[in-house]
């Protein structure tokens, strides 16, 4: 990700315009080439010796941030270390207390003699030791040589500078992004699986979303819990981060309120078509459902002693978001399909990662789901199954250690009482949204992370 | 049916309370609002007592579960009687429900003000320092005192304990998350906090008790008065002047002014005027608070703004480290060689030029921390006479020999002199400390040098 104050950015009223290199991609080459060339040249010398050289470029007021930039970004590449043949730290304490003997003593301060009575104890020449006496600082790094004798490795950073000059339009957006305190994003048709991903990805950057119907799509409003209260950038990593899933969603647009500069000037940062960076192409998300949710599926699937009774239901991916417009949405994990009258009882697992998850998905199902839901969560979550009440349509399954898959299709089949039948779904008390049905083995496109890292990542702190 | 209740949680630092109905929504406290994402109502953590007296007051009964603090199983092991003001201190702390600033010099022992306030709360309490440095002081201290294990988050540590120390660094990055685990909050240096990414940190725990600690609070950037809202108010002060003899030591400060050769002061003037035509020519106003960054950003446009930035640092260089300035360094070293002194310099490059002049340590932001022992270790038992530094030392280190202070050069801020001056004044049986000051005449160093004297430990 670029630094923030070198995306080359420039502000129109209240919005902040990204400007795209255009034309100037050749002079960016020319002078990613000429700042590879210095580094090349300053192999085995220090780092301020190489930084002033690549300040002495002389490049016109418009291209003084693409130069910054790209040395910014070349450095990243360099290997610069402090010297290692040297510890600095142990002569300095030598050096230093020899002198506050010296300037106690009678004989008194005399710089030139202490260097000399040290280097002498050393074996060792006082240049020698003025060189290594503070050669451990950032400054005093020494530049190995990154680059081939043969200058192929030449080539590969000029090739790597001239990526860079290309300004990767995600990198630029992420980098503002970081100066967001929320982004609106407006999604037409998309397809559910993206949107499980999506959604999944916000819980797990401990984001906050609300997601409201609007004409043809759904407007995802994104922001962190205290956004309520202060426009904070506090979240603009997390919202950074999940850029490239939200865009993996085709949305129509997506606009985000920014605190620019030192001065945290209130702007707007929107990215509409035209934009590069709005293809319309939807993009599958990498992530996978979590090994414990497989492992359920692959044993209702696959073990010889449930066989009799899971052959009843087709088990596959979760392809639907139960919404309750104004409370929230729930993202199942995968489903269980009763054969024979196409009866559905959803499972979530909620992991041992939130307790906090687990009494909303309560909240949820007191409202009213309008499908069966089995939410599995960890007995250390320490939350009674009792709150869940057969009456309300869900169950709670508080699993100790693993998930038992004979528990999952003993609650299901009682669950299945409350499943509507297919053709009477649509007077459900809440919204089904439904995408394209894909099975869960092997399927690891797509599917959500749900709420958090699900039992793969411990409670922060 | 405890289900049933509204319940109040710690989310991410904030408070979420669900279950409300909503017959009973408006009456809550101003901060806490209906958060339609989630369907709850929402407060900063930092409301948690506020909310709770609220919610008491309606005789709206709720389910806790925000509270993740527990209650000290005891208090210290080691006791002191604590100096009249310290007392004086802790009661008037006391009668702000526990929640406020106390304002000491340095070596006034506000670390014995946090350890009374903890003994009196006895919660669960987190201590936020400004440096690494500090928090290993802190929790030194903690653990001698209270003889139990003291957690530290941050330094690449991550160890939560019912006392525990970290950085404002990691109190911002972390709180969203341990924010409930703390009854008591104590800010060490506090004047650090009203920035805009720390002050998060106090607003995301839900602490009843904190407070705040501090020789100055006063800002640059007048932002000490957000301390009200995320500590509480100033409930107690004493400066200098007022506990100088008895409780500090006793001191003196010496201004000293140098002289610029002929030749030096010829090319003081010459680069003085590139650097103020340039400002001139692009109408930039260094008065103005945009001005320096302004200068920043023009100078690197043109090989004129380069010139004028190498200008200014020749000028710049020239005042701070006039050859005068620097022979009566090597004097005052002399006169001084069976102290403990500490230098003190503006910037990290005139540190090491006077560390590899006279051959002294010197300790800034790049010194790792077992080195910067090792040399605090050196100046105490007088391996070394004096060490050298650029603004690490302003605060909070304990340096309790250190006798004699020599402002090499510095900023214009009152706080960070009198924070120097403060390093040397721990009291110590027959020490009396001495403050050089040395500053260049006629070169804009003498103006910073009369800005930064503005107080009254200085006159």
């Amino acid at each position: 990700m670029l630094p923030v104050d070198l995306v080359h950015a420039r502000r129109q009223k209240d919005r902040l315009l990204v400007t795209p290199l255009g034309d100037r991609r050749e002079q960016a080459l020319w002078l990613a080439e000429e700042l590879v060339g210095i580094a090349e040249a300053h192999v085995g010398r220090t780092r301020e010796e190489l930084e002033a050289a690549w300040k002495d470029v002389d490049v016109g007021a418009r291209d003084v941030r693409l130069r910054d930039g790209l040395v910014a970004l070349i450095e990243d590449a360099l290997d610069l270390d402090a010297r290692e043949d040297v510890d600095p730290v142990s002569l300095r304490a030598d050096v230093f207390a020899r002198a506050t003997a010296r300037r106690r003593s009678d004989a008194g301060f005399d710089r030139a003699a202490i260097l000399a009575e040290v280097a002498a104890a050393r074996a060792s020449t006082v240049e020698a030791i003025e060189a290594e006496l503070y050669a451990d600082l950032r400054g005093a790094q020494v530049l190995r040589a990154p680059l081939r004798a043969d200058g192929t490795a030449i080539a590969l950073l000029a090739e790597r500078a001239a990526a860079i000059a290309d300004r990767d339009d995600i990198a630029q957006a992420q980098s503002v992004l970081l100066r967001a305190t929320r982004i609106v994003v407006s999604l037409r048709d998309a397809p559910v699986l993206a949107l499980r991903a999506l959604l999944g990805k916000l819980k797990f950057h401990r984001l906050l979303f609300r997601a409201e119907r609007s004409e043809g799509g759904i407007v995802l409003t994104i922001d962190g819990p205290s956004a309520l209260f202060e426009s904070t950038t506090r979240y603009g990593l997390a919202l950074a981060i999940a850029l490239p899933s939200v865009l993996a969603c085709a949305p129509a647009r997506i606009e985000a309120e920014l605190r620019w500069g030192k001065e945290r000037l209130p702007l707007r940062f929107v990215i509409e078509p035209p934009s590069p960076l709005l293809t319309g192409e939807r993009v599958p998300i990498e992530s996978a459902l979590p090994d414990e949710v497989l492992a359920v599926i692959e044993r209702l699937r696959s073990s010889p002693t449930l066989r009799a009774k899971a052959e009843r239901f087709e088990i596959a991916q979760a392809d639907v978001l139960l919404d309750i417009p104004g409370l929230g949405l729930v993202v199942p994990d995968f489903t269980l399909t009763e054969r024979s009258t196409g009866r559905v009882v959803h499972v979530e697992v909620l992991g041992h990662w939130s307790r906090d998850a687990v009494w909303r998905r309560v909240e949820l199902a007191e409202r009213g789901l309008g499908e069966p839901v089995l939410f599995c969560a960890s007995e250390r979550l320490r939350v009674s199954e009792a709150v869940l009440p057969e009456s309300s349509g869900a169950s709670l399954y508080m699993y100790k250690g693993a998930i038992s898959a004979t528990v999952v299709l003993e609650r299901a089949e009682a669950l299945l009482v409350h499943a509507p039948m297919p053709a009477a779904k649509k007077g459900a008390k809440s919204r089904t949204t439904k995408g394209p049905r894909a099975g869960a083995k092997g399927a690891a496109k797509g599917a959500s992370e749900g709420e958090g890292p699900k039992g793969r990542r411990r409670e922060p702190g | 049916m405890t289900a049933t209740l509204p319940t109040l949680r710690f989310h991410a630092g904030t408070l979420e309370l669900t279950g409300l109905s909503s017959a009973v929504e408006s009456p809550l406290p101003g901060r806490c609002v209906l958060d339609p994402r989630t369907a709850s109502f929402r407060a900063p953590a930092s409301d948690y007592a506020d909310l709770l007296r609220a919610l008491r007051d309606k005789k709206i009964e709720i389910k806790d579960e925000a509270r993740a603090y527990t209650e000290l199983a005891h208090g210290p092991l080691v006791h002191r009687e604590p100096r009249p003001y310290q007392s004086e201190a802790i009661a008037a702390w006391k009668k702000a429900r526990g929640a406020g600033v106390v304002v000491l010099p340095t070596g006034a022992g506000k670390t014995h003000v946090a350890v009374m306030a903890i003994d009196d709360k006895r919660r669960s309490t987190l201590v936020v320092a400004p440096t690494l440095d500090l928090v290993r002081q802190w929790h030194d201290l903690l653990a001698a005192t209270f003889g139990e294990r003291i957690g530290v988050v941050g330094g690449g540590e991550h160890d939560v304990q019912p006392l525990t120390v970290t950085t404002y660094d990691s109190a911002y990055l972390h709180l969203e998350h341990l924010g409930h685990r703390f009854g008591m909050i104590v800010f060490d240096e506090c004047h650090h906090l009203p920035s805009a990414t720390y002050a998060l940190a106090a607003r995301h725990a839900i602490a009843p008790y904190r407070l705040g600690l501090t020789a100055t609070p006063e800002r640059m950037d007048g932002r000490e008065s957000l301390l009200d809202d995320l500590i509480g108010p100033t409930v107690y002060r004493r400066d200098i002047v007022e506990l100088a003899g008895e409780f500090l030591a006793d001191y003196e400060t010496v201004h000293v002014s140098v002289s610029l050769s002929e030749g030096e002061r010829q090319e003081y003037e010459a680069e003085r005027a590139i650097y103020r035509s340039f400002l001139s020519r692009n109408g930039i106003r260094m008065s103005d608070p945009k001005g320096w960054s302004q200068f920043i950003m023009l100078s690197a446009r043109s090989a004129d703004g380069r010139r004028a930035m190498a200008a200014y640092r020749r000028q710049r260089e020239l005042a701070f480290s006039a050859p005068a300035k620097l022979d009566y360094v090597e004097r005052l070293l002399w006169e001084h060689r069976h102290d403990r002194a500490l230098l003190f310099t503006q910037d990290n490059a005139t540190c090491y030029a006077l560390s590899r002049r006279f051959l002294m340590p010197a300790i800034t932001h790049q010194t790792k921390i077992k080195e910067r022992s090792a040399i605090l270790k050196g100046l105490a038992d007088g391996t070394y006479g004096a060490v050298v530094t650029s603004k690490v030392l302003n605060e909070g280190v304990d340096v309790p020999d250190a006798n004699v202070a020599i402002v090499v050069s510095g900023s214009g801020s009152v706080r960070e002199h009198v924070q120097r001056l403060g390093r040397i004044l721990r009291k110590r049986d027959g020490k009396f400390a001495l403050l050089y000051e040395i500053v260049t005449a006629q070169t804009a160093e003498a103006y910073t040098s009369e800005r930064r004297r503005d107080h009254a430990a200085y006159r």
